[in-house]
């Protein structure tokens, strides 16, 4: 089980996404913006951190270079977002180890995407903007960016991406 | 030497005498009144001496006759004295034939009761006598000794009274009326040489000035620079060279002036009066080029962009194209023009330029003109397309936000309907909630596609009311159901405050919903956690009045025309954290206006905002019926 920080504006979102991530085994924690999503990394310790781009208060993108710089931390980070300009968000991130998951998605999809960063670390995964393929799981797809095979335990034909605990710091 | 004697001839006695003769005229006309006055001083001064001494002598003379009658020492004491005092003596004695001062006196005893000093019975210094005698007769402003036998005395003793009289007998130099002549003569000669030179420095500007002017007036130009003075010169320089600057305006705008004559040469050849107006009119700026870079043609625009036209926009032509510019974006419009001119020509091109004084930016073609190419002969067209960059800026904006608006809404639905159709999630509660979230979001979406198309038949002119009996109360109560949602998501009090029972209104059911959907949208959105709104309505004196009234962040008085502009948000950096389209409150007020009402909005910044809905209940509106009938 992970410890996995969910940063979402929008209620819904962040309550479909904490029901899948929990469905998934991990334990969520949540905020509603960026400020409240630092405020709990100042004071807890996280496995991962999935956050929207556009927020009030303090946006994904700021969140994530106050994390890699100010912080120095290297915890995996995805980042979601509907804004037209995310290809160009996802360049700048790409020094930062950030990948950027665009908006609308599938639930299932994501959470392989996440286990797949659990899996891979501390090495991270691919910091460019993962598009959904239409064969495959979306751990594939990653790790075929990357350079490395399909892994055996996380493929699945309803799309589950299934990560191993053994593989999880 | 030659060359000294050159200049002396030159100066003194050639060609230029007439010009210099000022000085010695001046100096004689002021210095020699001046020198006779002091000789004559001198002349009365020795007069006046040669009269002293004459006095002196005739009354040395009495004073002997007297003394030799008198034989009591103490009277000729008295006597003596009081001719010192009389006649201002430095010295008086009386002397025996062998030279021995009998009796004697001097200046600063006249005064005394015992006249004679010690110095009686001793001999004369040889010293002082033979001073005495240097000096006797002396006309020079000293003093004289005078000589006068006592009679009767002794005939063979010669006795005789010896007296100094006049001045000091080592008078100083500077106490002769001479010395002060010629002090007077050599300082006037000095400060009318001083003065002579000021006054030839001017006198030379001048020669120069007109020689200058007798030279260039045989060019085509007339260097105004070579004409100038030195301010040093005082005012009257200050003046001309005042004068020469407006010379140089006059001859600028006489440049100017032919320039234009050449343009409305220009223009009659290429057809005339009607041609030249109408392409002044045009809102481009239009300039033709040779391949020299000379300006052949240039409309009102093309000058007022170059900033070379004057008030009464004038254009200039027949001058150098980048000589010609003026303003910022002129010189950008000039050295553009000319990058374009290669080896055969112009060639054609097409760029951006932006005046950074003001922000406008411009699009600049060059195009060779047909027929032209080999001279190298091109048209400038200049169009200011600073409104239509903002419109695509602001279109960009709307379409990003849109993308982003409608996007949320359908991450939450597939999401939501990913997890109905995963069979992952049987707890009941958790299925009614994917229902509920993915209706909610479809009619969020509706709402967004609803504004889109509003939008879409606002820019094309092409809006329509479908006009039907519209029950008031239940519209609002159902927008307002939609939004509350939102409300709880945010702990905000959203009160509705409606009446029993309200008339029926005549208007767009859909229309009117969007309306209501965006007012009471925005004042939620703009209302912090836990705060209020309130949605009011009610019939008055024929019409509806609907109010949205809530307690957020408010608007500056400076934004209340600029939120009801297509595309625009308030420039106030709190709202601009929320995301929003900019198409609102626009397609609010036209619904509305096209209902025949209108949008009030009052509202003070940090105390909230009421926006104010006033519809009349009496059809007024440009009516589209349900069956589709005007």
């Amino acid at each position: 089980m992970a410890r996995i920080l969910v940063t979402e504006d929008d209620v819904h979102m962040l309550r479909v996404l904490a029901m899948w991530l929990g469905r998934n085994g991990h334990h969520v924690l949540e905020a509603s913006n960026g400020k409240i999503a630092r405020e709990i990394l100042e004071s807890e310790s996280v496995d991962m951190i999935v956050s929207d781009i556009n927020m009030p208060e303090m946006n994904g993108v700021e969140l994530a270079r106050w994390l890699r710089g100010e912080q120095g931390r290297d915890t995996p980070m995805i980042l979601l977002s509907s804004r037209c300009d995310q290809m160009q968000i996802a360049e700048e991130l790409r020094p930062l180890g950030i990948a950027i998951h665009p908006k609308p998605f599938s639930p299932s999809r994501l959470m392989a995407q996440i286990e797949a960063a659990l899996t891979d670390r501390p090495d991270g995964i691919s910091t460019a903007t993962v598009r959904e393929r239409p064969q495959g799981t979306a751990a594939d797809a990653v790790r075929q960016r990357i350079g490395q095979g399909p892994l055996a335990h996380a493929r699945g034909t309803d799309g589950r991406a299934h990560g191993s605990s053994d593989s999880r710091r | 030497m030659s060359q000294f004697w050159s200049k002396f001839k030159r100066f003194w006695l050639a060609e230029e005498i007439p010009r210099w003769i000022g000085l010695p005229l001046v100096t004689l006309f002021v210095a020699a009144p001046l020198a006779v006055a002091c000789l004559s001083i001198w002349e009365s001064d020795k007069t006046r001496l040669a009269d002293q001494r004459r006095v002196g002598e005739q009354a040395a003379a009495l004073l002997a006759d007297t003394i030799a009658t008198e034989t009591d020492s103490a009277k000729i004491g008295r006597r003596l004295r009081t001719f010192g005092q009389n006649f201002s003596c430095q010295q008086l004695r009386v002397v025996d034939a062998d030279g021995m001062v009998t009796s004697s006196i001097s200046q600063d005893e006249v005064g005394q009761a015992n006249p004679f000093d010690p110095g009686i019975g001793t001999r004369l210094p040889v010293e002082l006598e033979a001073h005495a005698l240097a000096r006797d007769g002396a006309d020079d402003g000293g003093a004289w000794l005078i000589r006068a036998p006592i009679p009767g005395l002794d005939a063979a003793s010669h006795s005789y009274l010896e007296l100094v009289i006049g001045g000091i007998p080592t008078a100083p130099f500077w106490y002769r009326g001479s010395f002060w002549t010629l002090a007077v003569i050599l300082l006037s000669v000095t400060v009318l040489f001083l003065l002579y030179r000021r006054l030839r420095s001017h006198l030379r500007a001048v020669t120069r000035i007109g020689e200058n002017l007798v030279t260039q007036s045989q060019e085509v130009e007339t260097d105004l620079a070579a004409l100038r003075l030195s301010d040093s010169m005082g005012t009257v320089a200050t003046a001309w060279n005042q004068l020469l600057d407006l010379t140089a305006q006059f001859q600028a705008s006489a440049v100017r002036s032919e320039a234009s004559s050449e343009l409305k040469r220009v223009l009659e050849k290429a057809g005339g009066g009607e041609l030249a107006d109408a392409l002044n009119a045009v809102p481009d700026g239009m300039i033709v080029l040779t391949s020299e870079r000379q300006v052949s043609y240039i409309n009102t625009m093309g000058a007022s962009l170059l900033g070379c036209c004057g008030t009464g926009l004038e254009p200039v032509s027949g001058v150098n194209l980048e000589e010609l510019a003026t303003t910022a974006i002129g010189e950008k419009i000039a050295a553009l023009a000319c990058s374009a001119s290669g080896e055969r020509g112009f060639t054609a091109l097409t760029e951006q330029v932006d005046d950074e004084t003001d922000g406008s930016s411009y699009r600049v073609r060059v195009l060779p003109m047909e027929g032209a190419r080999r001279s190298g002969s091109c048209v400038l067209l200049v169009r200011d397309i600073s409104q239509q960059l903002r419109a695509d800026r602001a279109r960009e904006e709307f379409v990003s936000q849109v993308t982003h608006e409608l996007r949320t809404p359908l991450t939450n639905i597939r999401a939501y309907a990913e997890t109905l159709s995963s069979g992952m999630f049987d707890d009941p509660k958790v299925i009614t909630e994917c229902y509920n979230v993915i209706t909610k979001e479809t009619r969020r979406l509706g709402r967004l596609i609803e504004d889109i198309l509003t939008v879409s038949q606002l820019e094309a002119g092409s809006m329509q009311l479908l006009i039907d009996d519209v029950d008031v109360l239940a519209l609002v109560r159902d927008a307002v159901g939609d939004l509350r949602g939102l409300a709880e998501e945010k702990a905000i009090d959203l009160q509705l405050a409606l009446p029993a029972k309200l008339p029926p209104f005549r208007g767009d059911r859909d229309k009117l919903t969007v309306v209501i959907n965006n007012l009471v949208g925005n004042a939620l959105k703009y209302t912090g956690q836990g705060g209020e709104v309130r949605v009011g309505c009610q019939a008055k004196d024929d019409e509806l009045l609907l109010t949205v009234k809530d307690n957020g962040i408010g608007i500056d008085p400076s934004d209340h025309e600029r939120i009801f502009e297509k595309f625009q948000r308030s420039s106030d950096p709190e709202a601009l954290k929320e995301t929003g389209t900019g198409i609102g409150l626009t397609t609010a007020r036209e619904i509305v206006s096209r209902h025949g009402g209108h949008i009030e909005v009052m509202s003070t910044k940090g105390e909230g905002t009421t926006f104010m809905v006033t519809l009349p209940m009496s059809g007024r509106q440009s009516i589209t019926t349900s069956d589709g009938s005007i």
